[in-house]
């Protein structure tokens, strides 16, 4: 009867859509504990009761809790990617160089096979963002990679903080001023969309408040997309922007400074090395590629020396895929900041946990092993750091979301009965792909 | 001289004109009003038993069913000895009368695909369907055909396309035939081509301002009517005044929502702006199904079905090669696993059944002569037969707020019925009459395949075909003679009149001809099967040529045998 009481209550609470994900309980035995935030525990327990990291020691027992054996094995808190694709969509709504309304997280994809994929390479948690067309993007979804649910509700990673994309240099560039003829044609253009956009947001907020106040008789017109930018303006709503060149990066800090806004997160950033100490000054955040770079004109000028360099100024930073394919082997990524620029195993380490759960405002939840903490762990075979790692398992909220040994091999959850050729065998391989760019193909090429 | 004759002429031309039209015989008023329907088989309000009544139709309108009546001096009656009546379907969601567009140009022609004009955009609620409705477009008679009697058209389109409405399947004008001009706000999740809204994200972003400006615009509006003195005039905007009635729930929203991912998009949508959304044409409800039921949401399900997998034909042929492609286990393992999707698609509809949810059929993406068939296979999956025929006659009238004059054979409502020769569901059976608000249409019934099929010399004599093999289209003659029980048959090509290629393996059963033969093509030869389905003097089938693939071959009987 009472278990019947709860059940109403939760439909009552979360309603139709409700978005209560599940969780689990497991004991992980014995492995080598690689906490981030307390050093490296040999031959220690983890118990996860109800989603969220209850216990860590020595000999945990307990009555009759799922058990994973992990001696001689690292035990490491979910990978997280700060910056991706996948699991949407849409990423593209390039009709406009502001489209600060759209949010992808209204077009979330469970049965993205990308999500296990990324789960097999240890990553519980991705920053699912918009592209990198318009100035001003879209609004992203911070998503727990819970793979074999259906409800796109329950894809999100429940307080989150909001973020929205915008872009520098030639991405927007192209596509507006030379697939549009509108602005921004030059890096010029791009900066005076910012500034055009957050002043137009601040009468916007003014007319509002006039009407409000009852000043004035007759609502303002509403504007969705204005009202996003005003969330940038009030604070609501941090940016993650897409950025290589020193100078651009530095024009959007002055601009930010002209209108308040305090925080920041640059994506890419490959020239970041030349401003680390400015971006330390502004707090502004780092989320950069090991050694990914040469793609097109503005990403010549870069080295593989980005993360430790910006970490050695004080940047908190971390290294993303961008790709379907590098989020499989983040842990390698992280591993190339030691081969160039010499980071420790926990700095290596906190550019794809702690760090990027920072610029996501998540760092309460997820990001190192720690009691009260999200049950979000991956268990490897070696170190994560060596090249011979390979995840073995991988849990999202204390729940077996991804296990080398008892998976099937067809994971896909959902068949097309139409289908001529497996989904899974597109190629995929992220050289080829400008991800930030996808679903534009149309408005670039099709005149 | 000759100029005022040329006048003269002409004159007596424009002046009879007119006069021409004044009977139309194409137009000729039925003779009767009253129908009368002797001793046919019906269900009334037990499911489980049919009766024997009479039906009296008078005007349109059911005037009665009772047993043993008197027929009326003046009716027309249709004797129902061993047929079977039921009330006629109602197709709760389609595009029926609408013709296809054009293809579209490539790319709308606008100045800045960032605010394009609303028709480009897709946003057009304050559209009628009905203005886009042609009353003989070929779709109407073919779902009434099929037992309908009533369709909800939606317009075609992006992201508002405009207001459904709900018509009669009969009429001569589409004035005729409205039943309601106004009955929904269609929203579909597909953005416009190369313009702002173009995907999803920025149609469900659209969605959300357009609801509170219409909100804000139907306030103005208000404020302004009561006391209009020192205020700024309210600019009139017709997509706002069209989502007026939508904001403030007295016009339902419709939403297309094929995919499971629609459905939850839908739902968000319905929970956040406070719609009674009725999610249409859904092709998968199980992974929302608890939500659906817990909201007693209403349904409409898609009547569409995916084809069945295919049995590989190469296992009979003994081919090596395919049959080592067909002991893969891997290969096997994926076709099992679509094997299971199509399952999951059939077993839809006897999910929503046993979750109590109410729910209709969409025609949109199934052709009308289908339906059957895949409520068969729904049937299969679970589904029972009443379920099955409530969906099309009193859940979907229930949905429209149609149930007061059609859904059921009742007393005071529509004429809206069909004869079938059997049970509806029966496989053999076929819908002899369709009655459409007392308009009755009698169908020819073809003798089945089976029956029709052993009459020897059917199929003797010259036919045409054309198959397009690729893009390359190719016409000739199939040539058919019989001796001694044994048929020949001869292919000539179009192309080659001189190379008529003789054909082996003939078979002909059920209505099925299979032959094979050898065609040459590039530098050799390639095998070619056929299999044509032969219904009285034209097929249908395929042509399964060498490594090339199947397509599909039509063709007509020219001309029978000479003798």
């Amino acid at each position: 009867m009472k278990t019947l009481h709860i059940y109403f209550f939760v439909f009552f609470v979360f309603g139709l859509i409700s978005a209560q994900s599940e969780t689990g309980d497991v004991l992980i035995k014995n492995g080598t504990l690689i906490t981030i935030t307390d050093g490296v525990k040999e031959n220690t327990d983890l118990l996860i009761k109800n989603g969220k990291i209850d216990k860590i020691g020595k000999n945990i027992s307990t009555g009759d809790v799922n058990t994973v054996d992990a001696t001689g094995m690292y035990v490491m808190p979910g990978i997280i990617d700060a910056h991706s694709h996948i699991a949407i969509d849409a990423v593209n709504e390039g009709t406009n160089p502001n489209t600060a309304e759209v949010w992808v997280g209204d077009a979330l994809d469970p049965y993205d096979i990308n999500i296990y994929r990324a789960l097999a390479g240890g990553v519980t948690i991705s920053h699912a963002m918009h592209g990198s067309a318009n100035a001003i993007g879209g609004q992203c979804e911070t998503i727990k990679h819970r793979w074999g649910i259906m409800n796109p509700e329950e894809m999100r990673m429940e307080g989150a903080v909001r973020t929205i994309k915008f872009a520098l240099g030639e991405n927007p560039m192209r596509v507006h001023g030379e697939g549009g003829r509108i602005m921004p044609a030059t890096r010029m253009g791009v900066e005076q969309v910012f500034r055009n956009a957050f002043s137009e947001a601040q009468e916007y907020m003014k007319a509002w408040e006039d009407y409000n106040n009852g000043k004035s008789d007759m609502a303002p017109e509403y504007n969705i997309r204005m009202e996003a930018v005003s969330d940038i303006l009030k604070g609501d709503l941090m940016i993650h922007c897409h950025s290589y060149r020193a100078d651009e990066i530095l024009m959007l800090m002055n601009v930010l400074r002209d209108f308040g806004v305090e925080k920041i997160c640059f994506q890419h950033v490959n020239e970041g090395f030349k401003v680390a100490p400015e971006l330390a000054e502004f707090g502004a955040y780092a989320s950069v590629f090991s050694d990914w770079w040469a793609y097109k004109f503005e990403v010549y000028y870069s080295t593989a020396y980005n993360s430790a360099i910006l970490t050695k100024n004080g940047v908190i930073t971390s290294i993303n895929s961008d790709s379907r394919e590098l989020i499989r082997h983040l842990y390698h990524e992280a591993a190339k900041s030691q081969r160039y620029g010499g980071l420790t195993d926990n700095e290596a380490l906190r550019l794809i946990t702690l760090n990027p759960a920072i610029q996501l405002g998540i760092d309460d939840r997820v990001g190192s092993l720690e009691k009260g903490k999200d049950g979000d762990v991956v268990i490897f075979d070696k170190h994560p750091l060596s090249v011979y790692a390979i995840p073995q398992m991988t849990f999202v909220d204390g729940v077996v979301r991804f296990d080398i040994n008892s998976d099937p091999a067809d994971m896909r959850i959902e068949v097309d009965p139409n289908e001529t050729m497996p989904a899974f065998m597109e190629a995929v391989d992220h050289e080829h792909d400008d991800s930030c760019l996808q679903g534009l193909n149309e408005l670039l090429f099709d005149k | 001289m000759h100029k005022k004759l040329f006048f003269a002429i002409v004159s007596v031309f424009i002046l009879i004109k007119p006069g021409l039209a004044q009977t139309d015989y194409n137009n000729v008023p039925d003779v009767t009003g009253k129908i009368f329907i002797n001793d046919v088989y019906l269900k009334q309000y037990n499911p489980d038993t049919f009766l024997i009544h009479d039906i009296l139709i008078d005007n349109g309108i059911i005037k009665n069913i009772a047993p043993a009546m008197e027929a009326p001096f003046d009716a027309r009656i249709i004797e129902g000895d061993s047929i079977y009546a039921y009330s006629a379907f109602i197709d709760a969601f389609s595009h029926t009368g609408i013709p296809q567009p054009e293809r579209r140009q490539q790319r709308p022609d606008v100045q800045f695909r960032g605010f394009p004009p609303n028709d480009i955009a897709g946003i057009t609620p304050e559209k009628m369907a009905f203005k886009d409705i042609k009353a003989n477009d070929k779709s109407i008679a073919a779902l009434r055909k099929s037992g309908f009697a009533v369709s909800h058209v939606v317009p075609r389109g992006n992201m508002l396309p405009g207001q459904g409405c709900i018509i009669s399947l009969k009429g001569d004008s589409v004035e005729d035939m409205i039943l309601d001009e106004s009955s929904s706000c269609l929203f579909q999740l597909s953005g416009a081509r190369g313009v702002y809204p173009s995907t999803v994200i920025a149609v469900m972003a659209k969605w959300r301002e357009l609801n509170r400006q219409a909100e804000l615009y139907s306030a103005n509006n208000k404020s302004y009517a009561l006391d209009p003195v020192s205020k700024e005039r309210p600019v009139m905007n017709s997509v706002l005044d069209a989502l007026v009635p939508v904001v403030e729930n007295r016009r339902r929203v419709f939403s297309h929502a094929q995919s499971n991912k629609d459905v939850y998009r839908s739902l968000v949508l319905q929970s956040e702006l406070g719609y009674d959304v009725v999610l249409s044409n859904v092709r998968r409800v199980e992974p929302a199904i608890e939500a659906l039921s817990q909201d007693k949401m209403h349904i409409i399900l898609s009547a569409e079905l995916p084809d069945a997998v295919k049995e590989d034909k190469k296992k009979e042929k003994g081919n090596e090669e395919s049959a080592k492609e067909e002991s893969d286990p891997r290969r096997e393992a994926l076709l099992e696993r679509k094997k299971e999707s199509i399952k999951e698609f059939e077993s839809q509809a006897a999910l929503l059944e046993s979750k109590d949810v109410r729910f209709a059929f969409s025609m949109m993406d199934v052709k009308a002569t289908d339906l059957k068939a895949n409520l068969e296979r729904m049937i299969a999956a679970g589904l029972s037969e009443q379920a099955a025929m409530n969906a099309l006659t009193i859940n979907a009238a229930e949905i429209l707020g149609l149930e007061k004059i059609c859904g059921s054979l009742e007393k005071g409502k529509m004429a809206n019925l069909f004869l079938s020769t059997g049970p509806y569901l029966d496989k053999e059976s076929s819908i002899k009459y369709s009655i459409v608000e007392g308009h009755v249409e009698e169908y020819e019934i073809r003798k089945k395949k089976r029956a029709s099929s052993n009459s020897d010399n059917s199929i003797e004599g010259t036919w045409s075909f054309s198959i397009d093999v690729m893009g390359d289209l190719n016409t000739g003659k199939i040539v058919i003679t019989k001796e001694a029980d044994q048929y020949e048959v001869n292919i000539i090509n179009d192309a080659t009149p001189d190379d008529p290629r003789p054909c082996s393996d003939i078979s002909f059963e059920y209505g099925t001809l299979s032959l094979s033969l050898i065609v040459p093509y590039e530098d050799g030869d390639l095998p070619v099967q056929l299999s044509l389905d032969i219904d009285q003097d034209s097929f249908n089938g395929t042509a399964t040529i060498g490594q090339l693939g199947s397509f599909p071959i039509e063709g007509s009987k020219i001309s029978s045998p000479e003798n």
